[in-house]
């Protein structure tokens, strides 16, 4: 499926996570609504009339007690009669009203109505009845007339009596239907809830795994063509230019694939340009430095041979410019031996552990009367077994022990400290002595071929060595630099790398 | 056209205005209160003014940011009928009110013509007896029944077996009418009883008393305010040793003084907190206690008026559910009260009944104790 961009597939994604939300929503909401309805009608409408029924139940026994006390209790005084007129002109008046709103939500054929009708007429005559009695029963002298007491009496204990079990009963058959209602309501209510539950946990995992499945897609979707792209990449920055990344859809990640792809192919083709006119260049220097060795060859014999079959001491003049003509020769041919090491470096491309305290010794052997004579003091550390080109290693170090040597202050002997140590990717060497130093602004320039900071006659040599120790220190992927104070000494630093 | 921007500016302007005054109109209602602050019966006027007071500072503390805001105005009758019109058309002209509370039962009747004109509820906070209920419409008793209430005196005396009642009344309508009350009970059982209207402001009844003495007159009932302290002292001056009764307003300060203590032992119909929601009425007292520093004179007015003006500021709170737009203020409230069947008051659970009249305030037999102090009568 094509999905399109990245921006378009996190859209996608978190337009479905809101979607789904949504219907969570949507379907919670519908779901809640009906137990909302359901709750509000029971504590709006059910409970409280539940309520009042017992309250009603509760003042119509009341008021019957209170009745049967002022009639044979003979508890006259306002303690009582207030309270039955209390309950007779508000409360009761109020639950009758009460009960008759209950009437009017009703269908009309409900049977509660007819309940309703019963209580309201029943408990009209039971008010009336009580008035009757509180009229009768005005004073305490009122009960000591006879015919006044067998009228409450008769009015008490049968009619009160019979309206009073009367109002109870249709009040408890009233208070049974919105018990059976309910009871009713409350199971719905839990079915409600329950389902509702139901659908908000169903959801919930839908939703869960929906998003787990989409993050894990677009996160798949970024990471898999971010990992190939770092791979290519390492790929690439270890000189393997034919890498290429596979690329699918249009999106961000697959335009920067192509892009990757494009510059690793310009790379290559340009890596392969320079490879051709390195080794054009080599072919050059190889053939120009090879090929001058013969005219200078036949130069110096020539020069030789004139000096040997037509002497001319006498001619002095003659025999300086003769000896000019040898000399340069000989220094020209120097030059272009020099030439001709420099363009041999790396022709032999032999990789091989190289154990740099042995290949040291070596040097140290090859330079041992040079270091006799000049009392070279040699301080060398725990060298590393590196991987390398061992005859250009060889000529790296020998150069830059020589040079420190040829550099010596003329006031102490050479001290020459060579050590290792590993930093990230690389051996890090250091060769450090206590010549006569190098002043800053030619610690670029003595690495440039045939650069040289002294004339012949202070110090000879071609300017050519430690071009060949940064040509070295390059085909192992390193850097060469120094570290100079004039008079006191240099350290001379280069890498290696420790990937090959 | 600058001539007719300038004139539409102030069209606008004007039309604005008057929509603004109206608005700030409609967010406030004001009330009055008509009582008896000074001269007489002082206990039936500054407790309840205090109350209506409270009442209205507790709804306008509590109340929603879009509730009505309520104002309460006061004015001194001094229990005359006389001033309760000029005192009712200031608190119309200077505050504009809608509803009016007073308590003196012949004021009541004063003001009938004028609050039906006016469109203004009137609500008396003190009594309810059969002549209010028979008022116009916009009349409305949030108190004790007046006969009810009185006719317990002559209940006692029945119950004691008394024979010969004298009943000296003040010449007022409440008076009258607890005096009428009081003599039909007890023409109904055969106790012979004279019922003397005295002068308003008669403060020597020794020639009443001695010749109810003289006729052998074996219980004494005062129907009337603090002048009556006189006729105690006098009646015990003149070796009466008949049982007292007095009315529900025993608690006048001045009634004592003026009896020199002859006033303990007198038995009256009261109401206090035992006799309502003393769970209501306990918080009520400590309120008011807390914002006036002490309790009223005389509990049940406070309680009553209380009572009657919270039902109103219940109905106003929720003005803006009930009312229509086009519904005048006194229809709508007038409504509203009659729809009243169950209000759990301080004075206990109070209904309106259709006469406008209030049901569920119900009065006891108490006893004058001590100065100030009365308790209830056991039996």
């Amino acid at each position: 499926m094509v999905i399109g961009s990245i921006r378009n597939r996190l859209l996608l994604g978190f337009g479905t996570l809101i979607f789904v939300l949504l219907i969570n929503i949507v379907l919670t909401q519908i779901a809640s609504r009906e137990s909302t309805a359901t709750y509000e009608e029971l504590r709006t409408e059910i409970v409280p009339t539940i309520t009042m029924l017992d309250e009603y139940r509760e003042v119509n026994k009341e008021l019957f007690l209170l009745s049967l006390n002022k009639v044979f209790g003979r508890q006259s005084d306002e303690q009582y009669t207030n309270r039955m007129k209390a309950i007779t002109e508000v409360v009761l008046p109020h639950f009758k009203t009460k009960v008759f709103l209950l009437t009017q939500s009703l269908p009309p054929n409900d049977k509660k109505i007819k309940i309703s009708e019963n209580i309201i007429k029943l408990s009209n005559r039971s008010i009336t009845i009580v008035k009757e009695i509180n009229n009768l029963l005005l004073t305490r002298v009122d009960y000591d007339n006879t015919q006044r007491i067998g009228q409450v009496t008769q009015k008490a204990n049968l009619d009160l009596s019979d309206l009073t079990q009367q109002i109870d009963n249709n009040l408890s058959l009233l208070q049974k239907e919105y018990n059976t209602r309910y009871d009713a309501h409350q199971t719905a209510l839990s079915k409600e809830l329950h389902n509702l539950s139901g659908i908000i946990f169903l959801i919930g995992i839908i939703g869960i795994l929906l998003g787990l499945g989409i993050a894990s897609g677009i996160i798949n979707s970024i990471v898999r063509p971010i990992n190939a792209l770092q791979t290519s990449a390492l790929q690439l920055s270890n000189g393997n230019f034919d890498v290429m990344v596979k690329t699918k859809g249009k999106d961000e990640l697959s335009l920067l694939g192509h892009s990757f792809n494009n510059m690793a192919e310009s790379l290559q083709k340009n890596f392969e340009e320079i490879k051709r006119k390195n080794k054009e260049l080599e072919q050059f220097v190889y053939i120009a430095s090879h090929d001058l060795q013969e005219p200078l060859r036949t130069l110096s014999s020539f020069t030789s041979l004139l000096e040997k079959e037509y002497p001319i001491e006498k001619d002095e003049n003659s025999s300086t410019y003769v000896r000019f003509i040898n000399e340069a020769t000989k220094r020209m041919s120097r030059l272009v031996k020099g030439l001709l090491d420099y363009s041999r470096i790396g022709s032999t491309k032999e990789l091989s552990e190289v154990d740099c305290n042995t290949l040291i010794m070596g040097v140290e052997d090859d330079l041992a009367l040079t270091i006799g004579d000049t009392e070279t003091i040699l301080t060398i550390g725990n060298l590393p077994t590196i991987k390398g080109y061992t005859t250009e290693l060889r000529l790296l170090f020998q150069n830059l022990i020589s040079n420190a040597i040829k550099f010596r202050a003329k006031n102490r002997s050479p001290h020459i400290s060579i050590s290792a140590e590993i930093i990230p990717g690389f051996w890090k060497f250091s060769v450090k002595d206590n010549g006569i130093g190098i002043e800053n602004q030619f610690h670029e320039r003595i690495f440039a071929i045939f650069q040289r900071l002294h004339n012949q006659s202070e110090y000879k040599g071609t300017g050519i060595g430690l071009a060949h120790c940064r040509k070295v220190v390059e085909m192992h992927g390193g850097k060469i630099w120094v570290e100079s104070i004039p008079t006191v000494g240099s350290t001379f630093y280069f890498t290696i790398s420790n990937k090959q | 056209m600058e001539h007719i921007g300038l004139k539409m500016f102030v069209i606008l302007t004007l039309l604005v205005s008057l929509i603004g005054c109206k608005e700030s109109k409609s967010e406030e209602i004001n009330i009055g209160y008509i009582g008896p602050l000074s001269k007489r019966a002082t206990d039936l006027g500054i407790g309840p003014s205090n109350a209506l007071q409270l009442a209205v500072d507790q709804y306008n503390a509590s109340r929603s940011d879009d509730a009505l805001k309520v104002n309460l105005f006061i004015e001194d009758d001094q229990w005359e009928k006389d001033n309760a019109l000029p005192a009712y058309h200031k608190l119309r002209k200077e505050h504009d009110i809608d509803i009016v509370y007073i308590s003196n039962t012949d004021g009541t009747i004063a003001l009938q013509d004028a609050i039906l004109k006016d469109q203004v509820i009137l609500i008396n906070p003190l009594n309810s007896d059969a002549l209010l209920s028979s008022l116009n419409q916009n009349t409305f008793k949030i108190a004790k029944a007046t006969e009810e209430a009185n006719g317990l005196i002559a209940i006692r005396i029945i119950e004691l077996g008394l024979k010969k009642v004298l009943v000296l009344t003040y010449p007022n309508d409440y008076m009258s009418r607890a005096a009428t009350s009081c003599k039909s009970l007890l023409d109904n059982v055969g106790v012979e009883n004279k019922v003397t209207l005295v002068g308003k402001d008669e403060t020597d009844f020794k020639d009443e008393l001695q010749t109810a003495k003289d006729a052998g007159v074996d219980a004494y009932v005062f129907f009337g305010y603090k002048e009556f302290g006189f006729a105690m002292k006098q009646a015990r001056d003149l070796g009466i040793e008949a049982p007292f009764f007095g009315s529900t307003v025993l608690l006048d300060p001045e009634f004592f003084s003026n009896s020199e203590g002859t006033i303990i032992g007198t038995e009256c119909s009261f109401f206090t907190p035992a006799d309502g929601n003393y769970v209501l009425a306990d918080e009520f007292m400590d309120s008011y206690k807390n914002k006036f520093g002490s309790s009223p004179v005389s509990v049940w007015p406070a309680m009553q008026a209380y009572d009657a003006m919270n039902m109103v500021l219940q109905e106003i709170a929720n003005i803006t559910e009930t009312k229509n737009r086009n519904e005048a203020f006194d229809d709508w409230l007038r409504n509203r009260l009659f729809d009243i069947s169950y209000y759990q008051g301080v004075c206990g659970n109070i209904s309106i009944a259709e006469d406008g009249a209030s049901r569920g305030i119900y009065f006891s037999l108490y006893q004058y104790a001590s100065e100030g102090k009365l308790s209830k009568v056991r039996r």
